[in-house]
C-alpha cells in the first residue's frame, strides 16, 4: 500500500523552535544566534561585549560546541551565566536542545540570551532554535569569498560581524568584497568591521544590540 | 561510505515520521520511503540513505528501499523578474540570467525542499 506523506524532515525542528520563540517573546527577552566557522570569534566577542555591556544588560549564554566546556568557562569568567551545550559530534545546536537546557536560567531576569553554535558555516543555518536573529561572524583570516559559498548564512543572517581586522594589513581581504557579496544576498545586512583584540568597531555592534534589546522589549 | 552527523540527525527525525506514520495507517512492514531533496537543500543522499540504513538496522523498519528523489532549483531573476532553471546547483543563486545577465541576488523559488514524500507499506 502507498501512503502520500509529504512532512517537512525539519518539522519537529521548527514546531520547538515556534514555542520557544512564544516563550521568549513573553518573556520579552532578545535572544541571539551567533554561527560562524571555528575560531572566527564567537567566544571572543562574547567576552567582549558580557564584559563591556554588563552594567547595562543582564545577560546569559548557551554554548555549544562538539565536546570540552572550554567556551562556557571562558564566558562565565566575565560574570555571566553560561550553560554548556555538548553535541558530541553534532554540528549543529536544534531547538530541542536549547529548550532542554532552559531550566538553569530565570529567564524573566534576562535581557538578552546568546547562542554560540557550534563552529560551522553550513548546518546550524537551517535549524532555527527560536532566535530573534541570526549573527553572522567572519573573520578577516578566512577569505573574503565566504559570503559567496556560504550564501544561506548571510541570506538570512540580521548582521554580520567581520572579525579580526587588526589583521588586515597582513592578510589578503577585501571588506568591499565581502560586504558587497554579503549585502547582494541581504540588502538590509548590518556590517560591522571589529577587533576583538583590540577592541576597536565594537561600538555600533553594541549600539544595534541596544536598539535590538529596546525593540524587543516594547513588542 | 559517507557518514555525517548532520544526516543523522535527519535520519533520526525521518524515523520518528515513519513510526508515526507506520502506526497511523496500522502497516507493519516499510518496504520504500521515498524523500524528495532540493539540489540547494544542504544534504548529502548518499549519507541520509546510509544513515537510515544505520539507524535501522535490527528494528522492525529495518531493510527498506530508500529512494532519493532530487528536486532541481527554479529561481526567479532579481533584475527582469524571469524564472529559470540555473545550470550549476552548488552555487545556484549566483547563476547568470538568461535573459537579461545579472548574476546576483535571485531569489529562491524552488529547491530547498527537503520533505518525506511518500511510503509503500504492508
Ligand atoms: N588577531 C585577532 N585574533 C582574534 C580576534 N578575535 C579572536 N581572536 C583569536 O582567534 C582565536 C579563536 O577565537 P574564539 O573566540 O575562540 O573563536 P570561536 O569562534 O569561539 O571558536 P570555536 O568556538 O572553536 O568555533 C583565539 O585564539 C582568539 O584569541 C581578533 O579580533 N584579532
Ligand atoms: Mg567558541
Ligand atoms: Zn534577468
Amino acid at each position: 500500500m502507498e501512503i502520500a506523506v509529504t512532512r517537512n524532515l525539519l518539522e519537529s525542528n521548527e514546531s520547538v523552535a515556534a514555542e520557544l520563540k512564544e516563550l521568549f517573546a513573553h518573556k520579552g527577552l532578545l535572544v541571539l544566534n551567533l554561527i560562524s566557522s571555528p575560531g572566527a570569534g564567537k567566544t571572543s566577542l562574547l567576552e567582549r561585549t558580557l564584559t563591556d555591556l554588563r552594567g547595562e544588560f543582564r545577560m546569559a549564554v548557551i554554548e555549544g560546541d562538539l565536546q570540552t566546556d572550554n567556551d562556557a568557562r571562558r564566558v562565565a569568567a566575565t560574570g555571566a551565566q553560561a550553560v554548556q551545550i555538548n553535541t558530541n559530534g553534532g554540528c549543529h545546536l536544534d531547538s530541542r536542545m536549547v529548550r532542554d537546557h532552559l531550566a538553569p536560567f530565570d529567564l524573566a531576569n534576562l535581557d538578552i540570551l546568546f547562542i554560540e553554535n557550534v563552529g560551522n558555516l553550513v548546518c546550524p543555518v537551517e535549524f532555527d532554535c527560536g532566535e530573534d536573529h541570526k549573527v553572522a561572524l567572519l573573520s578577516v583570516a578566512e577569505g573574503d569569498d565566504k559570503p559567496e559559498k556560504y550564501p544561506l548564512l548571510f541570506n538570512l543572517a540580521k548582521v554580520m560581524v567581520l572579525n579580526k581586522v587588526d589583521l588586515l594589513p597582513y592578510v589578503d581581504f577585501d571588506v568591499q568584497r565581502a560586504t558587497r557579496f554579503a549585502r547582494q544576498l541581504n540588502a538590509a545586512l548590518g556590517v560591522f568591521p571589529v577587533s576583538c583584540r583590540s577592541g576597536e568597531g565594537l561600538d555600533p555592534w553594541y549600539a544595534w544590540l541596544r536598539a535590538e534589546r529596546a525593540a524587543k522589549k516594547q513588542a | 561510505m559517507l557518514f555525517s552527523m548532520h544526516e543523522m540527525s535527519l535520519a533520526s527525525n525521518l524515523l520518528e515520521m515513519l513510526r508515526q506514520e507506520m502506526e497511523k495507517h496500522g502497516a507493519t512492514r516499510l518496504i520504500e520511503v521515498r524523500v524528495c531533496y532540493g539540489l540547494l537543500a544542504n544534504v548529502v543522499p548518499e549519507s541520509l540513505e546510509f544513515a537510515v540504513m544505520a539507524l535501522t538496522e535490527g528494528t522492525p523498519l529495518a531493510g527498506a528501499k530508500v529512494t532519493m528523489q532530487p528536486i532541481p532549483p527554479l529561481l526567479r531573476c532579481i533584475g527582469c523578474g524571469c524564472e529559470f532553471e540555473p545550470g550549476e546547483a552548488r552555487l545556484a543563486v549566483f547563476s547568470p540570467c538568461p535573459q537579461c545577465g545579472e548574476d546576483f541576488g535571485h531569489s529562491v523559488l524552488r529547491g530547498k525542499e527537503l520533505y518525506l514524500d511518500s511510503i509503500e507499506v504492508m
